[in-house]
């Protein structure tokens, strides 16, 4: 199978690399840029463990082909750490509890995140709608509702502790 | 997943030379998220993907004179927020908000889902209570209008040829009617996000004097091998009043409309019981001033 060149910028980061065309974004980010808070759960669109933002939007990574990326920009989970630090709403995750076996973690934030990037002060409804795509299967959506909410309420400091050593 | 060559193309014309040539099995990649779902499941296995994502021009939601026009490769999102939707086709905005789950609507396409032909396609209900028709174009440059209606013949078959492509939904003039004309969406899933439908209904009446049905437009889906209009329905209701007995009647009469199928998600017979609720519900919202 014929290989193209994708060039996009991940995190900041301009890329440039090899793949088959019939790569997903999400086999991308894992296998060759080593992201590996970019989950495959279901692989149909279900679960939302795979969410990354594209452009601003948060999307399914694993229904998105890596071609379809050439030319944009793709933020994950590790790209919200700022200078070391982690972003707020991480901070938020831990100091709530809304983390149990984390494998929902990295989509919920990043589906969190472009919600308050275009709605900063969200209700708790538009809360609920905006990570209605990513599925927890602890069941702890209340806690995770609650971390959100207390970003936007301002209840969580500005940045994060630095938790990566 | 299967394996495949991929272009994409900047302008409809290079999409029209692509798909023109039969030789070469294709298929159009517009949000991905029934393609790449049965690619991956190697249920299709096109020589070539065309991403046709890329094209300028494509997406829009607009109003032309009294109209509504919206391009094929507009985002379900986008009708999520749309104050012209909202005021001038607020079912399909209803419809939208209801469409599978935030992260899928911020790639799904309205080209996409009409072309996909879900029996369950959630924006065909709405559009077909709507009269909207699609406007496409073919390898030939040859444009042709077909109402949303006809467009489907069976589970992921449509009128389309293998060489045509949907550019536009359009809506008809509802707004020299503003006032008069009285809609409601009703969707039956199994929870709130990611539900394809069990039984959905979308209504539209036009009515004079308050309560007097001067025409009716009801469409149902999940519940035939297609998205159907329910022309027993709409008899009932033409040229009578709205009444809680003619609502009743409505109901009782939309099972000849349907042919529902037990599958994964329910049952035929529950299928036909809701089909009746959700009519007597979509009504009654009219009644109270939908």
């Amino acid at each position: 199978m014929k290989k193209y060149t994708l060039h996009m910028v991940v995190n900041g980061e301009e890329i440039s690399i090899e793949t088959k065309p019939n790569a997903t974004l999400l086999e991308v980010l894992r296998d060759e840029l080593n992201l590996m808070e970019v989950k495959e759960g279901c692989g149909q669109g279900d679960c939302g463990a795979c969410a990354v933002i594209l452009d601003g939007k948060a999307v399914n990574s694993c229904l998105t082909l890596a071609m379809q990326a050439e030319g944009r920009e793709i933020t994950t989970l590790s790209g919200l750490n700022k200078n070391g630090k982690i972003h707020p709403l991480q901070k938020s995750f831990v100091s709530h509890g809304a983390i149990q076996c984390g494998f929902c973690t990295p989509g919920m934030i990043m589906s969190a995140k472009a919600l308050l990037d275009k709605n900063p002060h969200p209700t708790r409804d538009e809360i609920k709608i905006a990570i209605s795509g990513n599925l927890c299967r602890c069941t702890g959506y209340k806690k995770i509702i609650e971390a959100i909410e207390a970003v936007t309420k301002g209840k969580e400091e500005k940045e994060g502790e630095n938790v990566r050593a | 997943m299967v394996e495949f060559d991929y272009i994409a193309p900047k302008t409809m014309d290079e999409v029209l030379e692509v798909i023109g040539k039969p030789e070469r099995k294709n298929s159009l990649l517009a949000g991905g998220t029934n393609l790449i779902v049965n690619l991956r499941a190697n249920k299709i296995k096109p020589e070539i993907v065309v991403d046709i994502s890329r094209l300028a021009d494509f997406s829009y939601i607009r109003k032309d004179g009294e109209k509504i026009k919206i391009g094929s490769l507009t985002n379900i999102s986008e009708f999520t927020t749309s104050e012209l939707l909202n005021h001038q086709a607020k079912i399909l905005r209803e419809s939208s908000i209801q469409f599978a789950n935030p992260l899928i609507r911020n790639k799904a396409t309205i080209g996409g889902n009409l072309a996909d032909a879900s029996p369950a396609a959630d924006a065909a209900i709405p559009l077909i209570a709507l009269g909207a028709k699609v406007e496409t174009i073919d390898s030939n440059h040859k444009k042709r209008e077909i109402p949303i209606e006809e467009l489907f013949l069976a589970p992921n078959k449509t009128l389309l040829k293998k060489d045509e492509v949907i550019t536009e939904i359009e809506i008809p003039s509802l707004n020299g009617n503003n006032g008069n004309l009285k809609s409601a969406y009703e969707k039956l899933g199994l929870r709130n996000a990611m539900a394809i439908s069990i039984v959905s209904v979308a209504i539209v009446l036009k009515l004079k004097d308050g309560k007097y049905i001067d025409d009716a437009k009801v469409a149902l889906g999940s519940i035939a091998p297609k998205p159907i209009r329910a022309r027993n329905v709409e008899n009932v209701l033409k040229e009578e009043t709205l009444s809680q007995s003619l609502i009743e009647k409505s109901a009782e009469v939309v099972l000849d409309d349907i042919n529902p199928i037990t599958d994964v998600r329910a049952s035929a017979d529950y299928r036909r019981m809701m089909s009746k609720a959700l009519i007597k519900n979509a009504l009654n919202k009219i009644m109270l001033g939908g």
